[in-house]
């Protein structure tokens, strides 16, 4: 009896927080799209892949009504731990790919370099510009 | 120039400055951070990667002890306080050079912070005009020092490296570079104008090699400086907002990138403009920063902590009963640190007090001389030699070798040892002074540091010429070639000594000494008028 009303009780609870959060729908404007657009590298193409973040993030917004202020967060399973140290500052050999290796899977390589689409400066980065058709 | 409009407007009293620091710095180890391949720079194009530097599923990381010691120096010799507890954290970003889309850094949860570190104010030869209203020197025995305060120091990994190929619109990635030990030390706004920066990162960059935190070149490879600049009228709070100037990679970029920003921001308030938040980057060519990003455009990392990495325990001798010699104990490091490059200047003045002034020691530091003052010193055994020596590196070696580049280059070709014995010949008077400059040029052409003096001073017979009767013989012969003087005495004496003075040397290509040829012309000559 008492698990029936235990049940019902959290079934209420869940109806009322689903009809808080739909009383609050989640709109992307433009900025947002681009930050999300930037920080995923997935283009939102069209009005119906928004709509589905928009109801991906909507769904996922009842994480929000649970009650954590006593807890604390487990950012890693071991946090226990101590974080082990390498002891030797020693070169391994065998630990070390070789260039080949590094290059097998790349679909494009360059006189051993990894070749990736220009995606314009970092500004943190040091650059160097080369011109290779003078090569 | 941007170093006398800069000074102007801070002596002005209109505006005042607030300048901090984050620097980068390339930690002196053989393997990276996190992997166990070598950190050498300059090898052969992606020949030094592990799984766990191409990201590759399943890989994980280990960090390296040697790093963590490494940042531990850094923090003591900045006075910082050491968290026994810190975190690793992941800084997210996509960048072809970052294969896993994160960074692993200590972002919110630094090893070490709050501290201070405290510099002797210097100056280049070229700044000198604009700075005349600086004081270095405080008295006789000690330097102006200024400080500043660090927020924190934290450890994190470098990024491969990016050629960005324009013409063919793609990137080319070399991951050696991926994974080398890094620790970013980050300071509090208390830097006021271009000279105490460059002065503030010439301390450090002195106090990093010192301590074996990073390899002897310093700042012109081994560390990259951000400076955050900001401007303000007098008797206002700062607001927060400041520029942000990326990647500065040298000390003279470091100085012309501050003063370019101290002008233009009073050009904004002056026009009143407000500064808002940005990021610019140094252009080298036209000595000028650029516009990279504004506030807006600031990026969203999504810090994280670092799942795969346990927090970080740091331990001391109050600890023993807990940790196993696994760990890193911060009290055994303490107790093995060298002495700090400011504590040793004070050693050197409380030593050499008979002849050395921190006037010298200044003089020494601008010159980044110190170290080979340092080593000539103890090869010297009297105070008497030391004082000869400080006044030969203080005039002819610094002719020669005047800047940090050259005098290394002069102290590989000229070792302290050589250049110890050099100064016992001439107070020996086996050489003389005048001939000194020559001697030691010839020295530092042949690069030969393992040869003699003796053999030097065989190859260009260059050793002085002290017998009286030879002297005479010479001083006979001169005046015979000069018979203007000898009339010439009877009326201007001191011209006629100088003129005389000057041929002997320029025949005897300096191998009299000053002192005795002066008085062998004025016997002879006072003899002949009479």
């Amino acid at each position: 009896m008492s698990l029936f009303i235990l049940f019902r009780r959290s079934f209420s609870i869940l109806q009322q927080t689903k009809e808080k959060i739909l009383s609050n729908p989640i709109k992307i404007d433009i900025d947002m799209q681009n930050k999300l657009e930037h920080l995923s590298l997935i283009s939102f193409q069209d009005e119906k892949t928004i709509k589905k973040v928009e109801q991906t993030i909507h769904s996922s917004n009842i994480i929000h009504q649970a009650n954590v202020d006593h807890l604390q967060p487990l950012y890693t399973l071991v946090e226990t731990e101590l974080c082990p140290l390498r002891q030797t500052d020693t070169i391994s050999i065998e630990k070390t790919l070789q260039t080949k290796q590094v290059l097998e899977n790349a679909a494009n390589i360059y006189e051993e370099h990894l070749v990736a689409p220009m995606i314009g400066k970092r500004e943190s980065q040091t650059v160097e510009k080369v011109d290779t058709t003078k090569l | 120039m941007a170093a006398t409009a800069a000074a102007a407007v801070l002596s002005s009293g209109r505006f005042y400055a607030l300048i901090g620091f984050e620097i980068h710095v390339k930690l002196a180890t053989h393997s990276k951070m996190f992997s166990s391949s070598s950190s050498a720079p300059a090898q052969t194009t992606n020949s030094q990667v592990t799984p766990f530097d191409m990201a590759l599923p399943g890989s994980l990381p280990y960090f390296n002890r040697t790093c963590l010691e490494a940042g531990i120096r850094a923090a003591i010799g900045l006075n910082c306080q050491l968290n026994k507890i810190s975190h690793f954290e992941r800084k997210h970003y996509f960048y072809p050079d970052s294969p896993a889309g994160y960074q692993i850094t200590q972002q919110r949860y630094p090893f070490a912070s709050n501290g201070v570190f405290h510099y002797p104010l210097l100056i280049k030869k070229d700044k000198l005009k604009s700075s005349t209203k600086y004081k270095f020197v405080d008295n006789q025995n000690s330097f102006v020092i200024k400080q500043c305060r660090i927020e924190r120091i934290q450890l994190e990994h470098d990024t491969g490296r990016s050629i960005h190929d324009d013409h063919q619109n793609r990137t080319l990635i070399d991951l050696n570079r991926f994974g080398t030990g890094l620790i970013e030390i980050v300071t509090k706004p208390d830097i006021q104008s271009s000279l105490e920066g460059e002065s503030f990162l010439r301390e450090l960059n002195r106090l990093l090699i010192k301590y074996n935190i990073c390899e002897q070149s310093g700042l012109e490879t081994a560390v990259r400086v951000d400076a955050n600049v900001s401007l303000h009228r007098m008797n206002t709070k700062p607001d927060g907002n400041r520029i942000e100037i990326k990647n500065l990679g040298s000390f003279i970029d470091v100085r012309q990138a501050i003063d370019f920003e101290i002008k233009r921001q009073e050009q904004l308030l002056t026009n009143n403009y407000s500064i808002k938040n940005e990021t610019r980057t140094y252009d080298t060519n036209k000595y000028q920063t650029i516009h990279l990003r504004r506030k807006e455009d600031q990026i969203d990392y999504r810090f994280m902590i670092e799942p795969n990495l346990p927090p970080l325990y740091l331990y001391d001798d109050n600890d023993k009963h807990i940790y196993g010699k696994n760990f890193v104990n911060i009290d055994d490091i303490k107790r093995n640190i060298p002495i700090s490059p400011l504590d040793e200047r004070k050693q050197y003045l409380d030593k050499y007090k008979d002849f050395l002034t921190a006037e010298h020691l200044h003089e020494l530091l601008r010159l980044d001389m110190i170290d080979y003052f340092r080593d000539v010193m103890t090869h010297l055994d009297n105070n008497h030699l030391r004082h000869i020596a400080l006044e030969v590196l203080l005039s002819d070696v610094k002719s020669i070798s005047y800047d940090g580049r050259k005098i290394r280059k002069f102290a590989q070709a000229v070792s302290p040892i050589l250049f110890a014995d050099i100064i016992k010949h001439l107070e020996k008077r086996i050489i003389t002074r005048f001939s000194l400059y020559t001697l030691l040029t010839l020295c530092n052409k042949s690069r030969d540091s393992t040869r003699s003096l003796k053999s030097f001073l065989d190859e260009h017979n260059m050793y002085a010429i002290n017998d009286e009767n030879e002297l005479e013989k010479i001083c006979l012969k001169i005046l015979e070639e000069n018979p203007k003087q000898i009339d010439r005495y009877k009326t201007n004496p001191k011209k006629a000594l100088e003129q005389l003075h000057t041929s002997v040397c320029k025949k005897y290509h300096g191998r009299i000494h000053d002192d005795l040829v002066n008085d062998v012309f004025k016997r002879l000559l006072d003899k002949r008028i009479k």
